[in-house]
């Protein structure tokens, strides 16, 4: 079933396009991986999704993103509800200066999710299990989350982005600022994560896309040169330029 | 979306718009004050750049000037007797008047209307037995009248002018012989205790003088600093403390250099009291902090790779901070030199401590003639309470403002233009 | 007479200058430089001017001690004190002037013979010093020209001497400022008790006004009581506080989270043209606009308020301090790290929650540092309150009462003639020292937390 449906999707930093004529489908409950080389635009889209382009002033975005028959490029649609139903897990981990409680606790506190004190806690809870980071976490909730390791900083700021149970999770790089080991964590946590929820990942490491994903799509220079199971991407692409990027040959 | 998902999102909503409208009546706000208070100085102020004269006829009749001679010199005409004369030509404007009332019309004038008078014929000699037309300074009560800042339909007693020279004034007036003209004594004339003749002169000159000191004292001093900390000084202790010194100086009350230059310029090294030399000194003093920060940010700002790009063709240390560095940070430091004299500029108590709150009427030639400073002399003419004087005051006001733009726009076109940007 | 000796180095100086790059260019026929021949110059022209004139500077500033010593020795056995013996010198010092228009005594006389002996023979020992000392190191210097030493180096290393020492001035500033308050504030802590000035309730200095002799010093105990002061201080501060933060800290914040491009093109320099303003313009626009309006507002409430109040100086005060708060907590704001915004709109919180939850929390301390370095600036502030505010020490916490403060008290005490010696001008300076230590104590606080806040996000 598909989930997100973008078409023609154009995006401009001023004067300069960004994106060209980018459609694609996302699947419900599978994990899509975007690849391709540094400023290719994979990251830009990625923020069309949960219209974070809206921050950057000059960036303008033109096309139809559907998200089950709601309009995501529309101006009348509302950004808060959209980010409600679509998290996202930055590139480097940015936990809030706050307690470790706090940072979960954010989300579900301003979109009123939690009737009681309780409640509250069973959301942090239930966040921080998912995210894998509770056993590590659980005794030292009221400390500051920036005291955390890098690997366990991202995880927290994935348990935030759980907390609000989004139908969507965008992550954009989350692995690129950290060790192998913590990489790997985060890899298992995305093949759990996918059971409930929708998985959009960008991502540098062609590796990471294969062992991860179901579908993958290769951006070059702005556009999308090809979009398929990641199987066939990586075994037998049918775009040329796909197969000098997948083999190593630039980027 | 149940209901009360949709409440509180309407709440969300209302909050943001209601905290984004919080931000704009704050803008608002200090908008508004700025709006008031230049519409305040400038509808006070922009009066006193007119100047009222009553003009009367003088007869310069060579007997009532008790000149004997038939062709007197320049000289005689210096030492003749003007008393008469002038007294004659204002009692003229109502020869009805009762002698002992006299000086009823005589207050309508400045008391340097015998001067005046005097100086008419100095500059015309040929004058001399004539009767003519004479422009006489009004006092600053008619003045006020005139420019509609007294009100006229309160109680005799209550008013600075009476019925009677309300008369006079009024029918003067028909006649066309109230002259009203742009007031370039202001500009020309020290400063006096009579309001209508007060002029700016003492103070600005006092003031320039105060800010030449002060640029000579500080920008070097500073610049040299500058380089210093931020090309030689090694990374240790004492450099530390000369920062955070010099950072903690920027922060100091103005006043408190005021006590300084008291206690030391004036009680120890004995310089001149009430002069611009002392005053600039002390106001240098307080500048070099600003300028110094402004520099180094500039010399931070210039790359590495420039400084490693002359040491790698051999030049020294100090040929690399001469020739290249400091060249490239001179418009930053420029500028924010400027922003610090114009500070400078606008101070007041440490000028009051130094003395330079003294009356000074004279026109001061060198730094070490005593003087006033611009904002010195608005707070002098504020403690004064006459109304003349309250238009002098904004006027004087406007007359700063004017130098602190001029200053500022200095500052941001050297800034703008001259600044390169690095990337 | 010391312009000319000045001058006449300055002028050695500059010719040695020449006579340097020339002889350079007499050995480059020889030998080969060991710098440009300018630099030739420049060594002969420091050797010649610098060692001369730093003995000058120095001589300058001790023989007025050393001369003082010499004639004062003769009245020491005469147990006067050390009042006593400053006017005896300032008047034989007036008389060998020629200035002097009091009684002449046969002791005076003679002083001053003897001090226009001793200052003619100093006078010509400097001027033979300070030549000589010239003449030797200018001969040193052309010697090691002649044997063609490294030159550039030695320049160099005096330019950084040079560079050093005015780093010094900033140092040099700080230590005069301690100094001059110190110096006058322990001769006025010795007729009055520290315990006295920092506790004592009646601030009253006019009454301890006497025209011969001490004034009583049960007079003196109450008269200088500083605590109305300290309270009016930190009272009008507090007003300006209470107009500055709100508005200048909302503006900060609509300037750089939602203002745009060009609203924050404009208004900031224009919300800023309020911080250029000089302190005695506000002081006018208080004193002759607020000061009436408070009153008429009050009045017509049934309130009785005086037209020197101290909410039209605080006010005003607080308008002055908005620009600076605006800017810094714009700064400040400016400085959190975008990925921390984009965390909290990627959750679908809406901009005022971000702002309030995350950015504002992570700004905090950058905003205290430079609420106190406002805070600082308020107490320090001194124009607004002598032109606006009462001049009378009153005790009070009613907005509506005129009050005074430690800076108008200063320019009430130093204005128009001051006697040093006098207890009234000797607590001023007790006053700038309580200033300087409060307002050092604000200012090393908000510097330490905006730096460590600095340094965190860089």
């Amino acid at each position: 079933m598909t989930k997100i449906s973008a078409k023609n999707v154009n995006v401009f930093y001023g004067s300069k396009q960004a994106l060209f004529d980018v459609s694609l489908d996302i699947m419900d409950k599978e994990v899509t991986a975007l690849i391709g080389p540094s400023g290719c635009g994979k990251s830009t889209f990625l923020r069309c999704l949960n219209r974070m382009n809206d921050v950057i002033d000059i960036c303008k975005v033109e096309g139809s993103i559907k998200m089950d028959e709601l309009e995501l490029n529309s101006r009348k649609l509302d950004v808060v509800r959209l980010r409600e139903n679509v998290g996202m897990v930055f590139q480097k981990p940015n936990p809030f200066p706050k307690t470790i409680y706090e940072n979960v606790s954010y989300g579900p506190t301003i979109h009123g999710m939690a009737q009681s004190k309780s409640e509250l806690d069973q959301i942090v809870e239930m966040s921080l299990k998912k995210a894998a980071l509770w056993e590590e976490v659980k005794d030292r909730l009221d400390e500051i989350g920036t005291g955390l390791s890098g690997g366990q900083q991202q995880r927290l700021c994935i348990a935030r982005a759980i907390s609000v149970s989004p139908e969507v999770i965008l992550m954009d790089e989350p692995c690129s600022a950290l060790d192998p080991i913590a990489t790997a964590q985060i890899e298992e946590l995305i093949d759990d994560l996918k059971k409930e929820h929708t998985i959009v990942i960008v991502t540098h490491s062609m590796s990471q896309a294969a062992r991860v994903s179901q579908k993958t799509g290769f951006f070059h220079l702005g556009k999308l040169i090809e979009f398929g199971d990641t199987e066939k991407i990586f075994k037998n692409p049918d775009n040329q330029q796909t197969q000098d990027y997948i083999t190593g040959r630039f980027g | 979306m149940n209901e009360a998902k949709r409440k509180l999102l309407n709440k969300r909503y209302r909050a943001e718009a209601n905290f984004k409208l919080f931000g704009q009546i704050a803008i608002g706000l200090a908008l508004l004050f700025l709006a008031v208070f230049m519409y305040k100085i400038f509808s006070k102020g922009y009066t006193a750049f007119q100047k009222t004269w009553i003009v009367t006829e003088v007869h310069y009749d060579k007997e009532l000037m008790l000149i004997e001679t038939d062709n007197p010199s320049l000289e005689d005409l210096e030492n003749a007797d003007y008393y008469d004369i002038a007294y004659k030509a204002m009692t003229r404007l109502d020869p009805s008047l009762p002698e002992e009332d006299d000086r009823q019309l005589i207050q309508m004038v400045a008391f340097t209307y015998e001067q005046e008078v005097k100086n008419h014929l100095l500059k015309n000699p040929s004058l001399l037995g004539k009767i003519v037309p004479i422009r006489l300074t009004a006092s600053d009560d008619l003045d006020q009248v005139h420019k509609g800042n007294y009100p006229r339909d309160i109680p005799e007693e209550d008013r600075r002018v009476n019925d009677y020279q309300l008369k006079i004034y009024d029918m003067l007036n028909e006649r066309g012989d109230i002259l009203s003209k742009f007031n370039l004594s202001f500009f020309t004339n020290p400063d006096s205790r009579e309001a209508e003749l007060a002029g700016i002169a003492s103070s600005f000159m006092g003031t320039v003088f105060s800010i030449l000191v002060c640029l000579a004292f500080s920008f070097p001093i500073a610049v040299l600093a500058a380089i210093y900390l931020e090309e030689f000084a090694p990374k240790n202790k004492f450099t530390d403390f000369i920062e955070v010194n010099i950072n903690n100086l920027a922060a100091v009350p103005s006043i408190v250099f005021g006590l300084l230059g008291l206690g030391v310029l004036l009680a120890v090294f004995n310089l001149p009291r009430s002069t611009p030399l002392v005053g600039g000194i002390t106001l240098s003093l307080m500048t070099l902090p600003t300028i110094i920060i402004a520099a180094r940010a500039s010399l931070k700002a210039v790359p590495p790779s420039i400084r490693e790009a002359a040491l790698a063709m051999g030049a020294s240390n100090m040929q690399t901070t001469m020739h290249h560095t400091v060249p490239l940070s001179m418009p930053g430091t420029l500028s924010g030199t400027i922003i610090g004299l114009a500070q400078a500029l606008g101070e007041t108590a440490p000028l009051i401590l130094i003395g330079m709150v003294a009356f000074v009427n004279t026109i001061p030639g060198t730094p070490v003639d005593p003087a006033a400073s611009l904002p010195v002399q608005i707070y002098i003419w504020s403690e004064s309470a006459e109304r003349g004087f309250v238009e002098k005051v904004s006027a004087c006001i406007m007359v700063l403002l004017g130098f602190l733009i001029l200053m500022n726009l200095a500052a941001q076109i050297i800034r703008h233009k001259f600044e390169r940007k690095w990337n | 007479m010391n312009l000319v000796l000045i001058s006449l180095i300055l002028l050695l100086g500059f010719s040695s200058y020449y006579f340097g790059r020339k002889k350079a260019t007499i050995i480059q026929s020889s030998q080969r430089l060991t710098a440009l021949p300018k630099f030739y110059g420049y060594y002969l022209a420091i050797w010649c001017a610098a060692p001369a004139l730093i003995i000058f500077s120095l001589w300058s500033v001790f023989e007025p001690t050393i001369v003082k010593n010499f004639i004062l020795a003769d009245y020491l056995d005469q147990n006067l004190t050390k009042n006593e013996l400053q006017l005896i010198y300032t008047k034989v010092k007036a008389l060998a002037l020629g200035t002097y228009t009091g009684d002449i005594n046969n002791f005076l006389d003679n002083s001053a013979g003897k001090y226009i002996q001793i200052k003619n023979m100093a006078n010509n020992a400097k001027i033979v010093i300070v030549l000589a000392a010239l003449i030797l190191s200018l001969s040193y210097a052309y010697q090691s020209i002649k044997k063609n030493n490294r030159m550039r180096e030695p320049v160099e290393i005096f330019l950084k001497w040079v560079l050093f020492t005015a780093s010094l001035a900033a140092v040099l500033v700080t230590i005069g400022i301690v100094f001059s308050l110190l110096f006058e504030a322990i001769r006025f802590f010795q007729s009055v008790r520290i315990f006295d000035f920092i506790f004592g309730t009646h601030w009253y200095p006019a009454k301890t006004f006497v025209r011969d002799g001490q004034p009583d010093p049960e007079l003196m105990k109450d008269a200088f009581g500083a605590v109305p002061l300290f309270a009016g201080t930190f009272f009008i501060a507090f007003i300006a506080m209470c107009v500055a933060i709100p508005v200048g800290l909302l503006s900060g914040i609509y300037l750089a989270e939602y203002a745009t491009r060009k609203v924050r093109k404009y208004a900031k320099p224009i919300i800023e043209i309020l911080a250029g303003i000089p302190t005695v313009v506000y002081g006018f626009f208080a004193a002759l606009t607020v000061g009436p309006f408070v009153k008429e507002i009050g009045n017509s409430l049934g309130l009785e308020v005086s037209s020197e109040s101290a909410l039209a100086a605080g006010a005003v005060m607080g308008v002055m301090i908005i620009p600076f708060i605006s800017s810094l907590s714009d700064d400040v704001i400016s400085a959190v790290p975008q990925n921390l915004r984009d965390g909290s709109y990627a959750m679908g919180a809406t901009k005022s929650e971000t702002i309030k939850k995350v950015i504002f929390p992570a700004a905090l301390p950058g905003i205290v540092g430079s609420i106190l370095l406002a805070v600082s600036r308020a107490v320090g502030e001194t124009m607004i309150v002598v032109m606006a505010s009462g001049l009378a020490a009153n005790l009070t916490a009613n907005p509506l009462e005129s009050t005074s403060t430690i800076t108008a008290q200063i320019v009430v005490i130093l204005i128009g003639d001051q006697q040093f010696g006098d207890p009234k001008t000797q607590a001023a300076f007790a006053l700038g020292i309580s200033l300087f230590v409060v307002t050092l104590f604000l200012n090393v606080i908000a510097l330490t937390v905006v730096k460590k806040y600095r340094e965190k996000y860089e």
